[in-house]
């Protein structure tokens, strides 16, 4: 279970002057949940993001895994960026492989583990390709495979299809509904898209600021696969907009 | 005209104009010791092996020269590489050293000389390190030469160390945290990879520069070989010929070094893609 108590981040500018970013923030999300944060720019989501993977301190409040503090970043909870991170200097497979270099791993195994969640994302025919001669949502397929491949207990992702069209983001989204499915994963996944969390949460936190805070949690209880054509599909989505739009 | 064809004419139409503007000039002046004439200066180049004059021949000239600079240029990257490293990712490290090194970079290498020579004199490096044994090269090379190209390349190579450090995109380096690595395997399989376009660049530019300062170095008294050397020898006995024939060679081996590199530096295919 990951947990958030009374979280604050504030920045202090060189002049002193303390800006709040994160205001008193809390929320249990249990194991295997799919929590969507969405929110306006500004609001706080992705230094969320950021201090639940240890990339960031919390100024004051605790942040917990299974009742242990974090402390710093790591392998248990992995980041998925929006920026393309791929290594550009590593074929595909040992991008996916890299983390697990990092565990007492022999090398076949390392192969082997990669492989596997290179096939998983479906890109199993481009293990020896390098970054560059990939098109973004490709990259992203892969870092969504590399950080599968470290076996972290919260994935986390920070708008991660949104750098790509439209119709490989709704590819993407479906893949990563069926990985989740799959692999069992605590997913916390950062977007503005209101689509995209109602297509892919169990709940939506609805987030307000600058400073960061938390407006309401929507529970999202459609069955899956969702249709966004459908007529519940559209009341959840019509749901989380006026709670956005309720907050000018 | 095929598009080949145009290219290089567009290349070599400049040079051929300037070479033929000087031998038509060095004819009507007749004064060898001023401007001579361009075949005399083949003459020396094309005998790259004769002897000139009582120094050694062109072609020994320069591999003594080759090798002052690679020792110099190799000291600098031992020390520049690794500490722009440090001065990249570690934010203390930099606050101690960047005062420093900016107050030290503007000084041009030449402007070291007389202390160098102060502090060093110019005995040869067979001379401090016994080891090497007395033979020819190890005490024609002084220390105080390696003390000129090292300054020379030190900077640049620092540098660009530095900003090939700190290019690295920060979701590069916070990827790689979140995904275990930290430590010797963050250095070795992130920050130094993903710097080495720039770190070769500066090699590039750091050799280059280092292949400049050896003239300078090779002025200095107690020298009695290089190509640098060779240019003052021919200059006091008024042989002009000697002279370009030295300056094409230190031009020609530099703008081989710098091919050399651009071409290890391509062979990166991945640089433009971060």
């Amino acid at each position: 279970m990951l947990e958030l108590k009374a979280v604050h981040k504030t920045y202090s500018s060189a002049n002193g002057q303390t800006t709040g970013a994160v205001e008193d923030l809390s929320i249990s999300i249990a194991c295997n949940e799919f929590v969507c944060l969405v929110g306006r720019s500004g609001c706080g989501k992705t230094t969320t993001l950021r201090m639940i993977a240890g990339l960031e301190r919390a100024t004051r409040g605790d942040i917990l895994l299974n009742g242990t503090p974090i402390d710093g970043p790591s392998a248990q909870r992995c980041v998925v960026f929006q920026r393309y991170t791929l290594f550009p200097w590593r074929s595909i497979l040992d991008n996916v492989a890299f983390g697990l270099e990092t565990q007492r791993i022999p090398k076949s195994k390392r192969k082997e583990v990669a492989r596997h969640y290179l096939s998983v994302v479906g890109l199993a025919d481009y293990a020896d390709a390098y970054p560059s001669e990939m098109s973004g949502g490709m990259q992203q397929r892969v870092a969504v495979a590399r950080a599968l491949a470290v076996n972290p207990e919260v994935l986390l992702m920070d708008e991660p299809f949104g750098a790509l069209d439209a119709q490989t983001r709704t590819t993407l989204q479906n893949e990563l509904t069926r990985i989740w499915e799959t692999e069992r994963k605590t997913i916390v996944f950062v977007t503005h898209d209101i689509q995209e969390a109602v297509l892919l949460a169990d709940r939506i936190v609805v987030m307000q600021g600058p400073p960061g805070r938390i407006q309401t949690v929507v529970d999202c209880n459609l069955p899956r696969p969702r249709d966004k054509g459908s007529a519940t599909f559209l009341q959840q989505c019509e749901l989380v907009h006026t709670l956005l739009e309720g907050i000018n | 005209m095929t598009a080949h064809l145009r290219h290089w004419l567009h290349r070599l139409s400049l040079p051929v104009l300037l070479a033929f503007m000087w031998q038509v000039l060095a004819l009507w002046l007749n004064k060898a010791t001023i401007l001579p004439r361009l075949d005399d200066v083949a003459v020396v180049l094309l005998h790259p092996m004769a002897k000139i004059l009582i120094t050694g021949s062109l072609w020994e000239n320069m591999a003594i020269s080759l090798l002052r600079v690679l020792l110099g240029f190799l000291a600098a990257v031992a020390i520049a590489v690794p500490l722009g490293l440090a001065m990249g990712h570690i934010q203390w490290i930099y606050r101690i050293f960047d005062t420093a090194v900016e107050m030290l970079r503007p000084i041009p290498p030449l402007a070291w000389v007389p202390l160098i020579l102060a502090w060093m004199g110019i005995r040869g490096l067979a001379d401090w390190f016994p080891f090497l044994g007395s033979s020819m090269i190890w005490s024609s090379i002084q220390f105080s030469t390696l003390a000129i190209i090292f300054v020379g390349a030190f900077f640049p190579i620092l540098l660009n160390t530095i900003q090939g450090v700190r290019r690295i995109p920060c979701e590069y380096v916070e990827s790689a945290r979140t995904l275990g690595s930290r430590g010797l395997h963050l250095w070795f399989k992130v920050l130094i990879p993903a710097s080495v376009p720039l770190i070769l660049t500066g090699l590039r530019i750091g050799l280059g520069i280092g292949w400049m300062c050896l003239v300078a170095a090779e002025m200095m008294p107690g020298s009695s070989s290089g190509l640098g050397y060779l240019i003052w020898y021919a200059y006091e006995l008024l042989r002009a010929d000697i002279i370009v024939a030295g300056m094409v060679t230190i031009g020609l081996v530099g703008f081989c070094m710098d091919r050399a590199f651009r071409y290890f530096e391509n062979l990166l295919v991945w640089k433009n893609s971060m």
